[in-house]
């Protein structure tokens, strides 16, 4: 699954992580990759509240409930300016994967789904 | 060279779901999800079944009323459905959260009224994971950018 959009712009991350988590509940171990604007759903700093559902407790949660696999497309990180100290304390374990890393990743799965 | 993609297309019948998540009204995004089922469905595929998801589920209102003139999507998916005996699953977390409910949810949650159109039903996210599992092809309409 290839997370693209910002946190809260739309309702795409929380929708995604739901279609993550029940994937996971088939057995079909999902794998997440971040992208572009995608990368600003890692960073929602915790004490900051919005009226909104706060995704970093949907993102602690995914290796309990089967998704280990999430990764960050490094060339995003350049287009988004955030430097890499700025992923030191995610909510989630992430690899940092570079261009080829990506094809391959997507190369591999069967389905690919772009939220 | 047609004829021979057609034979092709006949000989390898493939599995298919088609996710929508695009409203209705953002036209040509809706049109091309029926377009590309119908032909797929003409081309001899097998369709487990189709998804509506996020603005997707508004596809499902009995309540829209676009104008005279213009396409009317929702009557779109009824006929395919008709034609085909298709599987029109409607997410029905998203369809609470956009107003689309049947008469159960209706009763449910008390709401007074209920607008899910004929030929649409309420299904969870597990009938879209199922189909992952089962589908050569699972082909998105109106995904992020």
């Amino acid at each position: 699954m290839v997370m693209r959009s910002a946190p809260y712009g739309s309702t795409n991350a929380k929708d995604a992580l739901d279609v993550a988590l029940t994937l996971a509940a088939f057995e079909q171990s999902p794998c997440l990759l971040y992208q572009g604007a995608g990368l600003q759903q890692l960073l929602l700093d915790t004490s900051h509240t919005t009226p909104f559902k706060h995704i970093g407790k949907m993102l602690k949660a995914l290796p309990m409930y089967d998704i280990p696999h999430i990764y960050i497309d490094q060339a995003s990180m350049a287009s988004q300016k955030i430097a890499p100290e700025q992923l030191d304390n995610l909510p989630v374990k992430c690899h940092i994967v570079d261009s080829e890393q990506v094809a391959k990743l997507l190369h591999n799965h069967q389905h690919i789904m772009v939220f | 060279m047609g004829l021979f993609y057609d034979f092709m297309a006949s000989m390898n019948p493939l599995n298919y779901c088609v996710i929508v998540r695009c409203g209705p009204e953002q036209q040509s995004q809706a049109l091309s999800a029926v377009d590309f089922t119908r032909a797929l469905l003409d081309k001899g595929h097998k369709l487990e079944r189709v998804f509506f998801y996020q603005q997707g589920v508004l596809t499902a209102s009995s309540l829209r009323t676009p104008a005279q003139d213009e396409l009317d999507i929702t009557k779109l998916w009824q006929q395919l459905q008709i034609d085909y005996q298709l599987e029109l699953d409607v997410c029905i977390a998203a369809a609470l959260q956009h107003g689309i409910v049947d008469k159960t949810e209706s009763q449910r949650y008390q709401l007074g009224a209920y607008n899910l159109a004929s030929g649409f039903q309420l299904a969870g996210l597990g009938q879209l994971a199922s189909a992952t599992v089962s589908c050569d092809r699972v082909v998105t309409f109106g995904a992020a950018q």
